[in-house]
């Protein structure tokens, strides 16, 4: 213990807990990914391939989960679905994450008026659901998965920023922040350099729990017809399709909605156990 | 600070859709039809105009006025979202309480593990698999609504809910559990705790009275968020059970590029998260002496 405490001090804790969530995060994470290379380099079949001569298909050696009312092969499907579910988590998370953290460190730094606006339009747009942003930018642009990545991504803006914002205000009227200040350093480098770095471990934090929230609404919209637009495959789209067959096909509505769960329980353990490990306030 | 912030809310709608309309294509195609050449200001002045007359304009597919169709679906999603709010917390309540009194017990792991589960099920697919259990297997219940109205037979219009009511509050009550479990726990903490026990109360009045009531005021925030999701979960579960509501309306009125519909439906729904919030605050006064609003 006592040469421990010089040390880091999360490994006495790595040491009494096994963090299973850490592990079982990481463990879906890392085969959601790799699912979504698969998805991306090669599949069983082509995931678009109709066969009429095998619809509907129950679950074989040839077609794992089956196959759906055009006869595509329903692991092919959920393997590009995975590649969709990536690109759209990415993506609304590189939105919400990059306005976020320049609308909270500049509401955070210059404080004031500016503050005052940001933080009234933050407000407003974090009671507004995503799915009626994306009901809205999909009258104004065609339903796609794009609209649908922006209405997530924006959805997910204010959470970062009030992340951003609370981190840049507990550091930024600091000691070393002053010096940086009194040596003659820039606003943008005092932000950048000194006080950013502060706010790294809530941020990957909320990046973790804001990639399941995307890939959730991602498969919802999809669902509405307000996300990926037939034929591409996406998980959400494909319950859609097996809903119309329910009566005569229950796997085609399991698979998808299964794979979509283990994602997001994945995701949200991972963002736990990142908490408890990189960031023992934010609990 | 609150009250400036609800002020926002229903004006962000209103801009966020002028702005939208003036996207080329759809400007061209209707600009005519809808009186869409004018100036944005202008429209936007004649829209605000219409609506402080309760005139929100006339549906461009229904060929109806707004209004009047809004108004037909509300018996359908009202009575949806405030049947699944009001049963989540009767699952919550109870399940949260029980978790945090044990806390560390296999009972509270449970629990935790299923808020964890039931957080991360797609409320569309959770309502599938209802479908699949109770109509398609056992056939206890309609798959697909028939659209019935309340007055012609209210038997059948409350087996329509069912289903959709029980989907869409699973998905709350995984919230909420959380949220009673961690402010109960915090509360337990409290000195006045061990003093009402030390005193000798009963357990249940010790939850009661003095728990329950300082935890409340969390519970109640996460509830008025969690209504501004239900009316957004609405859209999703009705188009599940194919319940004629609001959701479903504005869903169509999207596909059909129906912008006045599209604009009193989000209106509508922007609206009621407003209301919600204000009432929240106001019952937060209730629930907690020491808040007063001047």
């Amino acid at each position: 213990m006592t040469k421990n405490t010089l040390t880091k001090s999360t490994e006495p804790e790595t040491a009494r807990k096994p963090e299973a969530n850490l592990v079982f995060g990481l463990l879906v994470f890392g085969f959601l990914i790799l699912c979504a290379i698969i998805g991306l380099l090669w599949t069983p079949y082509p995931p678009n391939a109709q066969d009429f001569a095998a619809q509907l298909v129950p679950p074989s050696w040839a077609h794992p989960f089956g196959t759906d009312n055009f006869g595509r092969d329903t692991l092919s499907r959920m393997l590009r679905g995975a590649s969709t579910s990536v690109l759209v988590g990415i993506i609304s998370v590189g939105i919400g994450s990059s306005f976020g953290l320049l609308f909270g460190s500049l509401a955070g730094f210059f404080g004031g008026l500016l503050d005052d606006i940001i933080s009234r339009i933050l407000d407003a747009t974090s009671a507004f659901p995503t799915v009626l942003l994306a009901l809205l930018i999909s009258t104004a642009f065609r339903p796609s998965v794009w609209s649908a990545m922006l209405a997530v991504g924006i959805s997910s803006i204010p959470t970062f920023a009030r992340l951003t914002r609370a981190g840049v205000l507990s550091v930024k009227n600091l000691e070393y922040v002053d010096s940086a200040r009194a040596l003659g350093v820039s606003n943008a480098r005092i932000l950048w350099r000194h006080i950013l770095p502060n706010v790294a471990a809530p941020l990957l934090v909320q990046g973790t729990f804001a990639f399941g929230v995307a890939i959730l609404a991602e498969a919802a919209l999809s669902y509405l017809g307000l996300g990926t637009q037939p034929p591409q495959a996406s998980w959400g789209r494909m319950l859609f399709d097996a809903q119309t067959f329910i009566y005569n096909s229950a796997w085609a509505t399991i698979f998808p909605g299964v794979i979509i769960a283990i994602t997001v329980l994945g995701l949200n353990l991972l963002g736990d156990g990142l908490r408890d490990r990189f960031d023992p306030r934010g609990r | 600070m609150v009250f400036s912030a609800l002020l926002i809310v229903p004006g962000d709608p209103v801009q966020l859709i002028i702005g939208l309309n003036n996207d080329p294509v759809q400007y061209k195609v209707l600009s005519q039809q809808l009186g869409l050449d004018k100036p944005p200001l202008e429209r936007f002045g004649r829209w605000i105009l219409g609506l402080v007359q309760g005139d929100l304009g006339k549906s461009t597919s229904l060929s109806a006025p707004v209004k009047d169709l809004i108004v037909t679906r509300l018996p359908v999603t009202l009575p949806l979202i405030l049947a699944s709010s009001f049963l989540a917390l009767l699952i919550a309540l109870p399940a949260g309480i029980f978790a945090a009194r044990r806390k560390g017990t296999i009972f509270d792991l449970g629990t935790v593990l299923l808020t964890q589960v039931g957080l991360a099920i797609p409320s569309f697919w959770l309502g599938l698999i209802f479908i699949l259990l109770f109509a398609v297997t056992l056939r206890w219940l309609p798959a697909v609504s028939s659209s019935v109205a309340w007055s012609e037979n209210p038997v059948a219009a409350f087996r329509n809910l069912i289903l959709p009511t029980l989907t869409l509050a699973l998905g709350q009550a995984a919230g909420l559990v959380r949220m009673v479990r961690s402010s109960v726990l915090e509360v337990l903490g409290q000195d006045y705790v061990r003093t009402a026990r030390g005193k000798g109360l009963l357990e249940s009045v010790v939850i009661q009275k003095h728990v329950l009531k300082n935890a409340g005021i969390q519970i109640l925030t996460l509830m008025g968020i969690q209504l501004g999701q239900l009316l957004a979960g609405a859209i999703i579960v009705e188009s599940v059970f194919n319940l004629n509501g609001l959701g479903k309306l504005g869903l169509s009125a999207v596909k059909n590029s129906d912008f006045p519909l599209v604009q009193g439906v989000v209106l509508t729904i922007a609206l009621m998260i407003v209301l919600i919030n204000l009432i929240v605050d106001l019952l937060y006064g209730a629930l907690d002496p020491r808040i007063r609003y001047d």
